[in-house]
C-alpha cells in the first residue's frame, strides 16, 4: 500500500491583483525530511508558505496536510514560524510559553523552558521590553518546541547573529521528530546547505526544481550554494 | 477553547480596561468636588468661579471622552490581534474561527457592559454624592435613600421596562461591536499596505454609522407599519412601547448574529496577512 504524502499541493495559483506569486504550483512532500525552499525575492516562497499554513487561499488547486485541508484541524499538525515576531509585545516569556501550552496539545513545555533557559531569555519580561534578536529566539524556541508533522520556518536565521544562527540550526535538526518534516525558506543557503535533506527551486511562483540535497551535489559536483547561483544568475 | 481564548482577549486588554475603569470614578469625584466647592463653598471672586467652572466643564468633557476611548480600543485590539504581525499567531490557533470571533465579541461586550456599570454609577453616586449636599458623606447617604426608594416604588409595569432598557443597552453593545468588528474585516480586505491598519479602523466606524443608520430606518419603518396596524385603543393604553422596544431588541439580536456569522465567513474566507 502506498504510504500517504505528508504535504500534497496540486496546480496552486495565488494572484495578488493582476500579479501570479504562484502558479499552478505542484509538490509533494514525504514526513521525515527537512527540506530548503530556495528561490530570489519574490519568487512566492512567503506565499507558499502561508497558503500550506491556512492563512492565504489560493486562487485556484488545493493543499492537503495527511489528507487534511488547511484549516483548523491541519493547524494543529503544522508549527508554523513566520517571517515576522507575532508573539503580542505586552506578553511575558511565561505568559507565552503558557499561550503554547494551552492552545497547542503537541507542545512540550519542560523542552520550551530548557531552550529559553539555554538562551539567557528572562521569562518575566514582556516581549516587548527584549530585543529584537532574543524576540526571534523566544518564537523559534516556541515553535520548535511543538511535536508537529510538518514545520514552516519562513527565513528563521535572517535576522540573527551568526552564533545564533548556528544554535538555530542545531535546534532544528534535533527538535523536530522523526516522522515529521521541516520546510525551511532561506537565502542563507550555505548555512543550511549540511543540514537539508533535500530541496526547492521555486522561480516566479514555478517549481524549478526538487530534488535530494546529496544527489543533487554528487551528480553536479557543485554546492548548493553554487546550484542557486547558477539558476538565479541575474 | 472558549475559556482560553477569552483569558487571553482579557489579558490583552487589561492594560487599558483597568486604568480606565479607575480613571471614571476617580474623574467623577474630581468633577463632583469642584462642583461642590462652586456650589457651597460661599462667596467667591469672579476669576476664581470662572476657574471652577472651566475645570468643571474639561472634566465633564475627558468623561464624554472617555465614553469613546473603550470602543476604540477594543477595534485597535482586534485589528492587532488578527490582522497584524499577532495575527500569525492568532490565526495559526487550532481553534474554530468563530469560537475566535465569539471570544472577542464576548470580551469586547463585558469590557463595555462593565465600563458602562462603573461610568453610571461614577456620574449618578460618585458626582452626584459629592455635588448634591454642604456635606458630601450626606450626599452619598441621599444617593443611596433615592437609589433604595426607586427600587422599593417599582412596580410590575416599571420594573418590566427597566428589564427591556437594560435589555435595550445590552443589546445595543453587541450589536455595535458586531459592527465594528464585521468594518474591521472588511476593512482589513479592503485597505492594503501603510494606510491598512488605520484606513480599517476608520473604516469600521464608517460601516458603524452605515448599517446603524440603516437600522434605524429599518426600524422606523416597522414601528410606523405597526402603528398604522394598532387599534387607537392600544395606543392609548401603552402597549405599543414594550412591544415596539422588543421588536427591536429581538431585531437587534438577529442582525448581530448574522453580522457576527458574516464576520466569521469573511475572516475564513478573505484572510489579508500581508
Amino acid at each position: 500500500m502506498q504510504e500517504q504524502p505528508l504535504l500534497s499541493i496540486s496546480g496552486i495559483t495565488k494572484f495578488y491583483g493582476s500579479f501570479p506569486s504562484l502558479s499552478d504550483f505542484s509538490l509533494t512532500l514525504p514526513a521525515g525530511k527537512i527540506v530548503a525552499l530556495l528561490g530570489p525575492n519574490g519568487s512566492g516562497k512567503t506565499t507558499l508558505l502561508k497558503i500550506i499554513a491556512g492563512l492565504l487561499s489560493p486562487n485556484a488547486g488545493s493543499v492537503s496536510i495527511l489528507g487534511c485541508p488547511p484549516g483548523e484541524e491541519s493547524r494543529g499538525m503544522v508549527a508554523y514560524l513566520p517571517d515576522r515576531i507575532s508573539i503580542p509585545r505586552w506578553m511575558t516569556t511565561e505568559q507565552a510559553i503558557s499561550y503554547f501550552a494551552d492552545f497547542f496539545a503537541d507542545f512540550d513545555r519542560p523542552k520550551a523552558e530548557a531552550m529559553l533557559a539555554d538562551l539567557g531569555i528572562p521569562f518575566d519580561k514582556p516581549l516587548g521590553k527584549l530585543s529584537k534578536g532574543m524576540r526571534e529566539k523566544v518564537q523559534l524556541s516556541l515553535v520548535m518546541s511543538r511535536a508537529a508533522k510538518l514545520y514552516l520556518l519562513d527565513e528563521p536565521i535572517s535576522g540573527v547573529d551568526p552564533a545564533a544562527r548556528e544554535y538555530i540550526l542545531r535546534t532544528i535538526l534535533t527538535c523536530h521528530a522523526p516522522d515529521s518534516t521541516v520546510l525551511i525558506s532561506t537565502h542563507l543557503i550555505a548555512d543550511v546547505e549540511e543540514v537539508v535533506d533535500e530541496f526547492i527551486f521555486i522561480r516566479e511562483g514555478r517549481l524549478l526544481c526538487y530534488d535530494s540535497a546529496d544527489e543533487a551535489r554528487q551528480r553536479e559536483g557543485k554546492t548548493l550554494d553554487e546550484m542557486f547561483r547558477e539558476a538565479f544568475r541575474c | 477553547m472558549l475559556k482560553k481564548l477569552l483569558k487571553y482577549d482579557f489579558l490583552s486588554i487589561r492594560r487599558f480596561l483597568i486604568p480606565l475603569l479607575l480613571f471614571t470614578p476617580v474623574l467623577s469625584g474630581i468633577g463632583g468636588f469642584l462642583f461642590w466647592i462652586t456650589t457651597f463653598m460661599g462667596p467667591k471672586q469672579i476669576l476664581f468661579s470662572l476657574g471652577l467652572s472651566s475645570m468643571i466643564g474639561f472634566v465633564i468633557l475627558a468623561l464624554v471622552l472617555s465614553v469613546a476611548v473603550l470602543p476604540i480600543m477594543l477595534v485597535i485590539r482586534y485589528y492587532s490581534g488578527l490582522y497584524s504581525d499577532s495575527g500569525y499567531l492568532t490565526l495559526m490557533l487550532p481553534v474554530k474561527r468563530r469560537t475566535m470571533i465569539f471570544s472577542k465579541l464576548l470580551c469586547a461586550f463585558l469590557a463595555e457592559a462593565s465600563y458602562l456599570v462603573v461610568l453610571f454609577f461614577s456620574v449618578v453616586f460618585v458626582f452626584g454624592g459629592i455635588a448634591n449636599a454642604g456635606n458630601p458623606f450626606r450626599g452619598y447617604a441621599m444617593v443611596l435613600v433615592d437609589i433604595m426608594n426607586f427600587i422599593s416604588d417599582l412596580s410590575g409595569q416599571t420594573a418590566l421596562i427597566l428589564i427591556e432598557i437594560i435589555l435595550y443597552v445590552l443589546v445595543w453593545i453587541v450589536l455595535q461591536f458586531s459592527i465594528l468588528y464585521l468594518g474591521v474585516t472588511l476593512g482589513a480586505a479592503i485597505f492594503q499596505g501603510k494606510g491598512k491598519v488605520w484606513g480599517s479602523v476608520l473604516f469600521c466606524f464608517v460601516t458603524n454609522s452605515a448599517v446603524s443608520t440603516f437600522i434605524s430606518l429599518v426600524e422606523l419603518a416597522i414601528s410606523g407599519g405597526f402603528a398604522g396596524l394598532m387599534s387607537m385603543q392600544a395606543l392609548e393604553n401603552g402597549l405599543p412601547m414594550q412591544f415596539f422596544l422588543l421588536i427591536e431588541i429581538l431585531m437587534r439580536i438577529g442582525i448581530s448574529v448574522g453580522l457576527y456569522f458574516f464576520n466569521v465567513r469573511l475572516t475564513e474566507k478573505k484572510l489579508n496577512l500581508g
